[in-house]
């Protein structure tokens, strides 16, 4: 809002700071911007969520990996280790809302030729109609194909101007689009050609005959809002559900330490994704309390993310597994250690790495935040996506 | 009676003038030969202590389109945030012909309706009754006014009634132009507030920026005003601490502070009185907590500058304004209408210029016939949203009859300059006002 002069009147005013939960919306630029202060973002730090052109990747890079991986060129949002029903995941946030309402679903219009096979008229961009800043803006968009043939250009770039027209339209699916600055996406490792897993390689060997996993970096596109050419990042479209105007919201599952007013801190370890991880982007933070039996799993080898969960005082184990579980099943939650018996391994315990092994422990241990997230799954099921 | 003249043109200016700047909002009685004089109740008036007065508005309305600023494929969130829906307004509340949306959402920025959509209906816009005290030879005065409005909603014919005002003035001076108000009054930012009754107005639709101006508020007022005779001339100031600002209702609720802390807004004015000229000019200010949230920290700031210019039966005037609302911190808003999700930042700068020219043929019927035009812009957007950019021209004509009634007749031009899309949103409306 461009309303400086008076910002500064109020300034002098010293008014009362409001009291309860502000309604907060981040977006990639914010992050981006709050990185330097390590801001605290919904409980991820602006630093953690971003990687800067140069910078050590997270996850990838000591204490977790054994040797430094540089973001390549651009930002990076910073992919996080995850569980999708007990498979290696990861994913990256491009947006975050604190105490906020559900965000509506904007539509965004792409000029088509045809409602036949939807082509996009070439050289036409998509529009947006609302910014990046807003309360009003989220990254899931309802794309409405405009059958606008002959558009030029640079005929339709802003709502007023597709509204005017009275052309013919189509409600299309559910697009999920961050509005981004350009020259970014996923981290990328200097000299990698896309990302790949954050932790499940530090040998470098891929749970799949020893190639690293790729992810699917998203796209970087261009639209109109407001007559402006705005960037964005393209992450697909069926990428979440909706009703009406509002997204469906799935659950996060973040392990996490800490008392009940809020002032819980996520543990360094896998997040457990919602059922249909690529078609549920739009999540709330669930944070989930470890139980007095449970414990963490962590191979010997890794003695940075031993360190960093014995500082926040939450029980670790190690097991006898073979390289390749324990690089798949690394941070994994174990709900009673005691399963593990000699020479056991894991194949008798029951691991919280699926919503369906959380959901049960109550809400003693499963507490909803009031943060919710769009999240791009870059991978699951240890398949390239 | 030689008072209860329902006045035209330049005298319904200097009667709205007469009215704020005594505090005095319901229809005063003057004489024409009183404009150019001060105010001297009549004899009559002068040994009545307990009146009833009131007006009844009866209108004849057609907007073009289906009623609303909303274009059919526009599917944006909130639907209200990409349009003016109070482009349609049919009457001297500023009801619109209809806000109905479907299922698109909005956002709580929506006027009343009187829910006819595109069809022709006539309507009573308004039925008002006042009740006024004030015992002889005692400073102290007692005013309230109700009003019904009959409409047809989608849950069948319901009869909304407000109480509009109702406050008692003390005035401790008797040498002094000095007035204290306590309890629900008519605004004191700008001018146009003067002309919020039907009966007063000298056209039918208030002007785009009067939703921010016009509203009533519930506190503490104070008027002074101080005359320098010997340059003909006058300075006043009005000042008030009210729960809500200056909105009208349909927007922020008036009627209990949402935040606990007060809104202050005030006007200071200077007016010249010449044998055949008036002018006046004031600027008016607000700051204070929004309302329509629940956090004290999100403010609200507007400032106003107004204008008007009586001569020999022309009347001008004009308004601008410039208002910023800063973003409510938590999630929730409220209106006058019900509760909304999100009180967003918002800008808005907007203003209006009216031409009146009262033609000079009066008899014992026609008591006065007075043409109008006005034109009306205004610039606003919503935090994130793109910016709407709208103007209106209207025209209009006043016929009134035995002093008791006023025939009238406008039309409205609405136009879509950026942001919203082109909308057939055009407004005819005719209303007679009875006023007893």
């Amino acid at each position: 809002m461009r309303s400086t002069w008076w910002l500064g009147l109020l300034t002098l005013c010293a008014c009362a700071p409001p009291a309860g939960l502000e309604a907060k919306l981040w977006t990639v630029e914010d992050f981006l911007r709050l990185a330097p202060q390590r801001k605290d973002l919904g409980g991820w730090r602006a630093d953690q969520l971003v990687t800067l052109e140069g910078a050590p990747i997270p996850f990838r890079s000591p204490p977790h990996g054994a040797v430094e991986v540089k973001q390549g060129r651009g930002y990076g949002l910073t992919l996080f280790p995850a569980f999708a029903q007990g498979e290696p995941a990861a994913f990256l946030i491009t947006e975050i809302w604190s105490a906020h309402p559900r965000p509506w679903l904007q539509p965004a219009w792409l000029m088509v030729s045809s409602f036949s096979d939807y082509a996009v008229v070439e050289g036409t961009k998509a529009v947006f109609p609302v910014d990046a800043y807003g309360s009003f803006y989220s990254p899931f968009w309802v794309a409405e194909f405009v059958l606008a043939p002959g558009a030029a250009e640079n005929q339709y770039t802003s709502s007023k101007a597709v509204l005017d027209a009275r052309l013919p339209m189509q409600a299309g699916p559910l697009v999920y689009s961050a509005v981004a600055p350009a020259d970014g996406g996923a981290v990328v490792g200097e000299g990698e050609a896309g990302p790949v897993h954050p932790w499940a390689l530090r040998e470098d060997v891929g749970l799949d005959g020893g190639e690293p996993m790729s992810a699917k970096a998203p796209d970087n596109g261009v639209a109109w809002i407001d007559g402006r050419e705005v960037p964005y990042l393209g992450l697909g479209a069926g990428r979440v559900k909706g009703y009406g105007q509002l997204p469906m919201e799935s659950e996060l599952f973040t392990f996490a330490v800490g008392g009940s007013d809020g002032g819980r801190e996520l543990l360094p370890i896998p997040a457990v994704l919602p059922q249909e991880p690529f078609a549920s982007s739009y999540v709330r933070r669930v944070d989930v309390l470890l139980p007095p039996t449970a414990a963490v799993f962590v191979p010997q080898d890794r003695a940075a993310l031993t360190e960093a969960l014995g500082a926040l005082g939450v029980r670790h184990v190690s097991a006898p597994v073979d390289a390749s579980t324990a690089r798949a099943k690394l941070g994994v939650v174990i709900r009673d250690v005691a399963c593990l018996g000699l020479d056991a391994g894991l194949g008798a315990c029951a691991l919280l790495d699926s919503p369906g092994a959380i959901e049960p422990l109550g809400p003693a241990y499963v507490i909803p935040t009031g943060t919710t997230l769009a999240i791009d799954v870059a991978q699951a099921g240890g398949r390239l996506e | 009676m030689k008072a209860r003249l329902l006045v035209l043109g330049v005298v319904i200016s200097a009667v709205g003038a007469r009215a704020q700047d005594a505090g005095v909002e319901e229809v005063e009685i003057v004489d024409v030969d009183d404009v150019t004089q001060g105010y001297t109740p009549s004899e009559e008036q002068a040994h009545e202590t307990l009146r009833l007065t009131g007006y009844i508005d009866v209108g004849f309305v057609k907007a073009t389109g289906d009623g609303t600023s909303y274009v059919p494929d526009d599917t944006r969130a909130p639907l209200d945030y990409g349009v003016d829906p109070f482009a349609t307004a049919v009457n001297s509340r500023g009801d619109v012909a209809s806000t109905s949306s479907g299922e698109r959402w909005t956002n709580g920025f929506r006027p009343r309706s009187v829910g006819i959509g595109g069809n022709p209906s006539f309507l009573i816009n308004t039925a008002s009754a006042d009740v006024r005290f004030q015992p002889r030879g005692l400073p102290i005065f007692a005013f309230a006014r109700v009003q019904l409005m009959p409409r047809l909603l989608p849950t069948g014919d319901q009869t909304r009634i407000e109480l509009q005002q109702a406050f008692g003035r003390v005035s401790p001076f008797s040498s002094q132009e000095f007035a204290l108000f306590l309890g629900k009054f008519d605004s004191v930012f700008g001018i146009e507030y003067l002309e919020n009754e039907a009966n007063l107005r000298t056209g039918i639709t208030p002007s785009l920026i009067a939703r921010y101006t016009t509203g009533h508020s519930l506190g503490a007022k104070a008027f002074y005003r101080v005359q320098l005779p010997s340059a003909m001339s006058a300075l006043s100031v009005n000042a008030a601490l009210t729960n809500n600002g200056t909105r009208i209702e349909a927007l922020v609720p008036p009627d209990g502070s949402v935040v606990g802390v007060p809104v202050l807004s005030g006007r200071a004015g200077y007016e010249l009185n010449l044998q055949h000229v008036q002018a006046k000019v004031g600027v008016s200010g607000l700051y204070g907590p929004r309302n329509d949230q629940r956090s004290p920290g999100a403010r609200q700031l507007a400032l106003g500058v107004d204008a008007r210019l009586n001569w020999s039966g022309l009347s001008v005037a004009g308004e601008l304004l410039r208002l910023v609302d800063e973003p409510g911190p938590l999630a929730g808003k409220v209106t006058g209408q019900g509760p909304a999700e999100l009180a967003s930042g918002f800008q808005v700068w907007g203003g209006w210029a009216r031409v009146a020219y009262t033609l000079p043929w009066k008899n014992e019927v026609l008591t006065g016939l007075t043409l109008y035009g006005r034109y009306d812009r205004r610039h606003a957007a919503f935090e994130g949203y793109t910016e709407v950019r709208t103007q209106r021209f209207t025209v209009g004509a006043r016929i009134d009859l035995f002093e008791l009634l006023a025939l009238k007749a406008e039309g409205v031009l609405n136009a879509e300059l950026g942001g919203a899309p082109a909308v057939d949103n055009d407004v005819f409306t005719a209303s007679a006002v009875f006023t007893w």
